[in-house]
């Protein structure tokens, strides 16, 4: 029982972390403009303040930790759907 | 495709807030019907979170997320999207300051409503075109994908009218800046798309209407 959890549950968390560090070394790189910075770059300046504006090592942080989250749904998901098939 | 917070004047962010409530609104009533399809549901959304934070490099300097809508389009139906998009954007409006809370009906029609729509239609399309499943498939993520920034260059279009040249113009300048951009990311992403749904179909034995041949059952 311990290891049929361990067997599905490992996988799921060591993507997860991989993804999220993935996604948060992306989010952090510098020197690569996003394609929405671009577009907002020609537009006339926000007329609205952000509501809240978090630090740009915090946003990198959430986008890893979104990333991680999703795969670790998605991994769930897919080992409830593969016990779900036997 | 993200509009930032006050990015949009204020009755352009209500009219598209206007625009996607029912599309969400019959989302939400979908999903409660969907209940048996949970798991389904659940994998697709797992991967709208992951391909969303994924800025992936792209040509020229740039870089751009995929849009990550097919999967659920093909899975649970492009009428599953609006509110599995919302979770995605409320949760990137305040964690990550990507998008905005007064733009989020905005981001919810390009996202959740024009993306999942285009890639569903021309998924369709494509099959009824005689083409294999593998293919309308990609061919339905990327163009679905790029439907997706074309859905967002309109909605600035609209907002921000090029002094001369009109909506058209404008529309053409945003256009050519996400495409840019997003043409390497749309190829990567359907042909990604296309392996993780071969997967999920597989291993959950499921049957999809249009992917009969997919599911070995």
């Amino acid at each position: 029982m311990g290891t049929t959890m361990t067997k599905r549950v490992l996988p799921v968390i060591a993507a997860g972390l991989a993804l999220g560090v993935s996604a948060w070394s992306l989010a952090s790189a510098e020197g690569r403009i996003d394609a929405d910075e671009r577009v907002s770059a020609i537009l006339p300046p926000p007329t609205r303040p952000a509501v809240w504006e978090p630090s740009a090592g915090f946003q990198a942080f959430s986008f890893g930790g979104q990333a991680a989250l999703g795969v670790a749904v998605f991994g769930l998901a897919c080992a409830r759907l593969r016990r779900r098939a036997r | 495709m993200h509009i930032s917070e006050g990015s949009l004047p204020l009755t352009h962010a209500a009219a598209w807030t206007c625009a996607s409530a029912p599309f969400l609104a019959h989302s939400i009533s979908k999903l409660k019907t969907l209940r048996e399809s949970r798991y389904l549901l659940a994998a697709s959304a797992g991967y709208l979170f992951t391909l969303t934070a994924l800025k992936l490099p792209s040509v020229a300097g740039s870089s751009s997320h995929p849009t990550g809508v097919a999967l659920g389009t093909v899975l649970a139906g492009p009428a599953a999207m609006p509110a599995l998009s919302l979770i995605v954007l409320l949760f990137q409006a305040l964690l990550t300051a990507h998008g905005g809370l007064t733009t989020l009906g905005a981001n919810v029609f390009s996202l959740g409503v024009a993306g999942p729509w285009a890639t569903w239609l021309l998924w369709r399309l494509a099959a009824r075109c005689g083409l294999g499943d593998q293919p309308a498939i990609i061919l339905a993520t990327a163009l679905g994908s790029l439907a997706t920034y074309a859905c967002t260059s309109l909605q600035l279009a609209l907002a921000h009218p090029d002094p001369s040249g009109g909506v058209t113009a404008a529309f053409l300048k945003f256009a050519a800046v996400f495409s840019v951009t997003q043409l390497p990311v749309a190829t990567l992403e359907a042909a990604f798309t296309v392996v993780v749904l071969r997967m999920v179909v597989n291993a959950g034995g499921v049957r999809i209407a249009g992917l009969e041949a997919w599911a070995q059952l």
